[in-house]
Protein backbone atom coordinates (compact mmCIF):
# COMPACT_ATOMS: atom_id res chain seq x y z
CA UNK A 1 0.00 0.00 0.00
CA UNK A 2 1.37 3.39 -0.61
CA UNK A 3 0.01 6.45 1.36
CA UNK A 4 0.68 10.23 -0.61
CA UNK A 5 1.05 12.73 1.63
CA UNK A 6 2.69 16.73 1.89
CA UNK A 7 2.11 16.58 5.80
CA UNK A 8 5.96 17.20 7.39
CA UNK A 9 7.63 16.55 4.29
CA UNK A 10 9.57 19.03 4.14
CA UNK A 11 10.76 17.94 8.09
CA UNK A 12 11.16 14.49 6.99
CA UNK A 13 13.87 15.65 4.08
CA UNK A 14 15.76 17.46 6.81
CA UNK A 15 15.70 14.18 8.49
CA UNK A 16 17.20 12.45 5.49
CA UNK A 17 19.53 15.06 4.91
CA UNK A 18 20.94 14.77 8.88
CA UNK A 19 20.99 10.89 8.13
CA UNK A 20 22.68 10.66 4.68
CA UNK A 21 24.65 14.15 4.28
CA UNK A 22 25.04 14.92 8.30
CA UNK A 23 23.48 18.66 7.78
CA UNK A 24 20.64 19.84 9.32
CA UNK A 25 18.54 21.51 6.40
CA UNK A 26 18.28 19.67 2.91
CA UNK A 27 20.99 21.73 0.77
CA UNK A 28 19.04 21.53 -2.66
CA UNK A 29 15.96 22.93 -1.99
CA UNK A 30 14.10 25.63 -4.31
CA UNK A 31 11.71 28.40 -4.08
CA UNK A 32 8.54 26.77 -4.56
CA UNK A 33 9.17 23.00 -4.64
CA UNK A 34 6.78 20.77 -2.85
CA UNK A 35 7.50 18.05 -1.63
CA UNK A 36 5.63 14.63 -1.27
CA UNK A 37 6.43 12.00 1.09
CA UNK A 38 5.37 9.00 0.02
CA UNK A 39 4.71 5.84 2.51
CA UNK A 40 5.57 2.77 0.99
CA UNK A 41 4.54 -0.68 2.85
CA UNK A 42 6.63 -3.43 2.29
CA UNK A 43 5.00 -6.77 0.82
CA UNK A 44 7.76 -9.03 0.06
CA UNK A 45 11.35 -8.81 0.19
CA UNK A 46 14.18 -10.88 -0.96
CA UNK A 47 17.80 -11.00 0.36
CA UNK A 48 20.99 -12.46 -0.84
CA UNK A 49 24.37 -12.76 1.03
CA UNK A 50 27.13 -14.86 -0.47
CA UNK A 51 30.67 -14.86 0.50
CA UNK A 52 33.21 -13.69 -1.55
CA UNK A 53 35.77 -16.97 -2.30
CA UNK A 54 39.30 -16.32 -1.31
CA UNK A 55 41.13 -15.74 -4.73
CA UNK A 56 44.57 -15.44 -2.85
CA UNK A 57 44.06 -18.68 -1.58
CA UNK A 58 44.51 -20.45 -5.02
CA UNK A 59 47.80 -18.84 -6.18
CA UNK B 1 22.60 4.96 -31.72
CA UNK B 2 24.99 5.61 -29.00
CA UNK B 3 23.13 8.03 -26.31
CA UNK B 4 25.23 7.45 -23.81
CA UNK B 5 26.72 10.74 -22.53
CA UNK B 6 30.93 10.55 -23.14
CA UNK B 7 31.21 11.98 -19.71
CA UNK B 8 29.01 9.31 -18.14
CA UNK B 9 30.45 6.30 -20.07
CA UNK B 10 32.55 5.42 -17.09
CA UNK B 11 29.85 4.55 -14.98
CA UNK B 12 29.63 1.65 -17.49
CA UNK B 13 33.35 0.91 -18.14
CA UNK B 14 33.97 0.74 -14.18
CA UNK B 15 33.03 -2.37 -11.87
CA UNK B 16 30.38 -0.63 -10.95
CA UNK B 17 27.66 -3.24 -9.58
CA UNK B 18 24.42 -1.37 -11.12
CA UNK B 19 20.33 -1.58 -10.53
CA UNK B 20 18.94 -3.64 -12.83
CA UNK B 21 15.15 -3.11 -13.15
CA UNK B 22 12.60 -5.44 -15.55
CA UNK B 23 8.88 -6.00 -15.45
CA UNK B 24 7.09 -8.83 -13.47
CA UNK B 25 4.55 -10.39 -15.05
CA UNK B 26 2.14 -8.40 -13.34
CA UNK B 27 2.66 -6.40 -9.79
CA UNK B 28 6.01 -4.37 -8.99
CA UNK B 29 8.76 -4.14 -11.10
CA UNK B 30 12.02 -6.19 -9.94
CA UNK B 31 14.73 -4.95 -9.17
CA UNK B 32 18.47 -6.53 -8.59
CA UNK B 33 21.99 -5.65 -8.58
CA UNK B 34 24.08 -6.85 -11.49
CA UNK B 35 27.29 -6.84 -13.56
CA UNK B 36 26.92 -5.56 -16.71
CA UNK B 37 29.46 -3.72 -19.74
CA UNK B 38 28.86 -1.54 -22.56
CA UNK B 39 30.04 -2.52 -26.03
CA UNK B 40 29.41 1.29 -27.77
CA UNK B 41 26.32 -0.26 -28.75
CA UNK B 42 24.57 -2.53 -26.43
CA UNK B 43 24.76 -2.77 -22.43
CA UNK B 44 25.41 -6.88 -21.82
CA UNK B 45 23.95 -8.19 -19.12
CA UNK B 46 24.72 -11.45 -18.51
CA UNK B 47 22.68 -14.11 -16.15
CA UNK B 48 21.40 -18.08 -15.81
CA UNK B 49 18.39 -19.16 -17.26
CA UNK B 50 15.52 -19.90 -15.75
CA UNK B 51 16.14 -16.68 -12.87
CA UNK B 52 13.74 -14.26 -12.57
CA UNK B 53 14.96 -11.24 -14.59
CA UNK B 54 15.51 -14.26 -17.40
CA UNK B 55 11.97 -14.47 -17.33
CA UNK B 56 10.94 -11.05 -17.07
CA UNK B 57 13.07 -9.75 -19.84
CA UNK B 58 12.19 -12.64 -22.36
CA UNK B 59 8.23 -11.86 -21.71
CA UNK B 60 8.87 -7.63 -21.21
CA UNK B 61 11.76 -6.81 -22.52
CA UNK B 62 11.65 -3.02 -21.23
CA UNK B 63 14.10 -2.64 -18.60
CA UNK B 64 15.85 0.52 -16.77
CA UNK B 65 19.93 0.43 -15.00
CA UNK B 66 20.96 2.72 -12.93
CA UNK B 67 24.91 3.30 -12.47
CA UNK B 68 25.61 5.22 -9.17
CA UNK B 69 29.30 6.74 -9.13
CA UNK B 70 30.89 5.25 -5.78
CA UNK B 71 32.54 7.96 -5.24
CA UNK B 72 29.87 10.66 -5.14
CA UNK B 73 26.14 9.27 -5.02
CA UNK B 74 25.02 12.75 -6.44
CA UNK B 75 26.72 11.39 -9.87
CA UNK B 76 24.49 8.78 -11.25
CA UNK B 77 23.23 7.27 -14.68
CA UNK B 78 19.65 6.12 -15.75
CA UNK B 79 19.36 4.02 -18.88
CA UNK B 80 16.28 3.45 -20.36
CA UNK B 81 16.29 0.48 -22.58
CA UNK B 82 14.93 -2.86 -24.48
CA UNK B 83 16.30 -6.72 -24.68
CA UNK B 84 17.16 -6.44 -28.45
CA UNK B 85 18.71 -9.80 -28.54
CA UNK B 86 18.89 -13.04 -25.94
CA UNK B 87 21.56 -15.15 -26.68
CA UNK B 88 23.64 -18.09 -25.09
CA UNK B 89 26.72 -17.50 -27.47
CA UNK B 90 29.41 -16.62 -25.98
CA UNK B 91 27.71 -16.22 -22.52
CA UNK B 92 30.19 -18.13 -20.53
CA UNK B 93 33.57 -16.19 -22.13
CA UNK B 94 31.14 -12.99 -21.69
CA UNK B 95 30.48 -13.90 -17.73
CA UNK B 96 33.98 -14.91 -16.88
CA UNK B 97 35.35 -11.28 -18.18
CA UNK B 98 32.88 -10.02 -16.41
CA UNK B 99 34.70 -11.45 -13.61
CA UNK B 100 38.17 -10.26 -14.61
CA UNK B 101 36.20 -6.70 -14.39
CA UNK B 102 34.31 -7.13 -11.34
CA UNK B 103 36.53 -9.36 -9.10
CA UNK B 104 40.32 -9.29 -11.10
CA UNK B 105 40.15 -13.51 -11.61
CA UNK B 106 40.04 -15.57 -14.95
CA UNK B 107 37.22 -17.15 -13.97
CA UNK B 108 33.43 -16.62 -12.93
CA UNK B 109 33.50 -18.67 -9.44
CA UNK B 110 29.98 -19.13 -8.85
CA UNK B 111 29.21 -21.28 -11.84
CA UNK B 112 27.72 -24.32 -11.11
CA UNK B 113 27.16 -27.28 -12.54
CA UNK B 114 24.23 -27.25 -14.79
CA UNK B 115 23.89 -23.57 -15.54
CA UNK B 116 23.02 -22.50 -18.65
CA UNK B 117 24.24 -18.97 -19.17
CA UNK B 118 22.56 -16.57 -21.32
CA UNK B 119 23.99 -13.03 -22.65
CA UNK B 120 21.06 -10.01 -22.60
CA UNK B 121 21.65 -7.11 -25.19
CA UNK B 122 19.92 -4.42 -23.83
CA UNK B 123 19.96 -1.43 -26.87
CA UNK B 124 19.29 2.05 -25.32
CA UNK B 125 16.12 4.16 -25.93
CA UNK B 126 16.36 7.13 -23.34
CA UNK B 127 18.98 7.99 -21.14
CA UNK B 128 19.35 10.80 -18.37
CA UNK B 129 21.67 12.11 -16.10
CA UNK B 130 21.18 13.49 -12.55
CA UNK B 131 20.63 17.16 -13.82
CA UNK B 132 18.46 15.25 -16.52
CA UNK B 133 20.56 17.87 -19.29
CA UNK B 134 20.52 14.74 -21.93
CA UNK B 135 17.94 12.95 -23.07
CA UNK B 136 16.80 11.14 -25.92
CA UNK B 137 13.92 8.91 -26.87
CA UNK B 138 13.73 6.96 -30.04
Amino acid sequence: MVVETEEGANEHIDELARLYLGVDKYPFHKEGDVRVLFKIEPQRVATMELTMPDFSAST
Amino acid sequence: MNIIPDKYRDLLDRPIVVSLATLMNEGPPQVQPVWCNFDGTHILVNTEKGRQKYRNMSRRPSVTILAIDPDNALRWLEVRGTVAGITEEGAFEHIDELARLYLGVDKYPFHQEGDVRVIFKIVQSGCRDRRGSQRAHR
